[in-house]
């Protein structure tokens, strides 16, 4: 199959199978920010956001994303203009392999869109689907919580 | 077999004229289609343009569209009360960003093992609007009874009362992010202090779903005070079959003990 996708605020046009995911056309295409996990919806590695809602790209058939908007983390920012949050996990010192990172900095991001000063049990509910393995959360939490402080001053 | 299509529309007469075709398989979410062998199919219509996600409310009802995310019920719903069972329950099912995906409709029409939303519905006596060939309104309970109902149909809604109820709904997890090995969930009204329209509803059983309707007829007309453990959990009789993680008889056991803990928990919360 053919179609155009809205990828970081671009149409991009991809080929895809029948059944494929989001996750594959995605990497296919060269979006490898998106990171492959458990392809079961547990981790979070491939979370994107789709119409600014986090959702696992594993779970998603890139047939039903034509015509919506899709965010992965490098729509947010990128290496040389880092956003706020991504500063923030850098700081709080919540990046050991950095795996999981891209899907964390997009579920906070999602969280404070909606959230912008959200509690403890706020913050582990959004980042609920997102697993890391390196760091133990703590770090992470604080990470979002510094982000929220951040966001909020600028 | 010809090439496997996508089919789209925004129209339900064409959405039912298409699902005729039994190897046409409607998409919702699409997590639970993300389990199942798509090898024999034509094609997977894409429902995201029919309009279905909504929640509203009718005289004395909520009205769900099937395309409505477990997200939106628990966020967006300023139609159900906040403590309603369903909502309790949703808001804890599966992770956020599966919230965002699984819809109620393709919930529904596959009742998954782990389900967080068959035991709700069925405590609040849901109904599911159907159309296509079984086109018409069926008791959730019904339809549970009868799946061939979906036959070249579609669910479009469900409905169902929120009314001030007792409820509790139990997740038997190891943590928060496990799907459950089984729910009870629980729900009556009172008349005074006595039990009124008991509900108790164990899903993740060998036959999937059970209400417990012996102990439904014991609790009926008595005060929390009068209510025996020993007589509760001598009337919870559910079987499991074997899971990965652990033993049927010892999930058989757990189920007793908390039931009866979710009936004085539902006695506490008024909700």
């Amino acid at each position: 199959m053919k179609a155009v996708l809205k990828i970081n605020g671009t149409e991009v046009p991809v080929k895809f199978d029948f059944d494929e995911h989001l996750l594959q056309t995605l990497r296919n295409h060269g979006f490898t920010e998106v990171k492959n996990g458990c392809e079961e919806g547990e981790c979070g590695a491939c979370l994107v956001l789709l119409n600014g809602k986090p959702v696992n790209s594993c779970q998603v058939f890139t047939a039903t994303a034509i015509g919506d908007e899709i965010t992965t983390v490098k729509g947010i920012g990128t290496l040389h203009q880092p956003h706020i949050i991504q500063e923030c996990f850098v700081e709080a010192g919540a990046v050991q392999c950095g795996f999981c990172t891209p899907g964390m900095v997009l579920a906070t991001y999602a969280l404070l869109q909606d959230n912008p000063d959200p509690s403890d049990d706020e913050i582990k509910r959004a980042l609920s689907g997102n697993l890391c393995r390196c760091t133990g959360y703590v770090k992470i939490i604080d990470a979002v919580k510094r982000s929220a402080r951040k966001m909020k001053i600028t | 077999m010809s090439e496997q299509k996508w089919y789209y529309t925004n129209s339900l007469d064409e959405a039912c004229e298409l699902l005729r075709d039994h190897t046409v398989l409607p998409h919702g979410g699409g997590t639970q289609l993300n389990n199942i062998d798509l090898s024999h199919i034509h094609g997977l219509l894409c429902l995201k343009d029919l309009n279905l996600n909504y929640i509203k409310q009718t005289s004395q009802e909520v009205e769900i569209g099937s395309m409505t995310t477990y997200a939106d019920i628990v966020q967006k719903s300023t139609k159900i009360s906040t403590d309603n069972i369903l909502i309790s329950a949703l808001k804890n099912a599966a992770n956020t960003p599966l919230r965002n995906r699984i819809t109620i409709g393709g919930s529904l029409g596959f009742i998954p093992q782990w389900s967080d939303l068959i035991g709700p519905l069925l405590a609040l006596e849901a109904k599911i609007l159907l159309i296509g060939k079984n086109a018409g309104e069926y008791s959730l309970s019904q339809f549970w009874r009868h799946r061939d109902l979906l036959k070249s149909s579609l669910i479009t809604a469900v409905r169902f009362r929120d009314f001030p109820h007792h409820a509790y709904h139990y997740r038997d997890v190891k943590t928060n992010n496990d799907m459950p090995l089984f729910t009870v969930s629980t729900l009556f009204d009172m008349d005074g202090e006595r039990i009124k329209k008991p509900h108790v509803i164990i899903a993740g059983t060998r036959d999937r779903v059970s209400e417990i309707t012996e102990l439904e007829n014991y609790l009926a007309g008595k005060k929390i005070s009068e209510l025996q453990e020993s007589e509760v959990i001598r009337r919870v009789k559910v079987t499991f079959v074997g899971k990965r993680v652990t033993d049927p008889d010892y999930l058989a056991s757990k189920t007793k003990i908390e039931t009866w803990r979710s009936i004085i928990k539902a006695a506490e919360n008024r909700l």
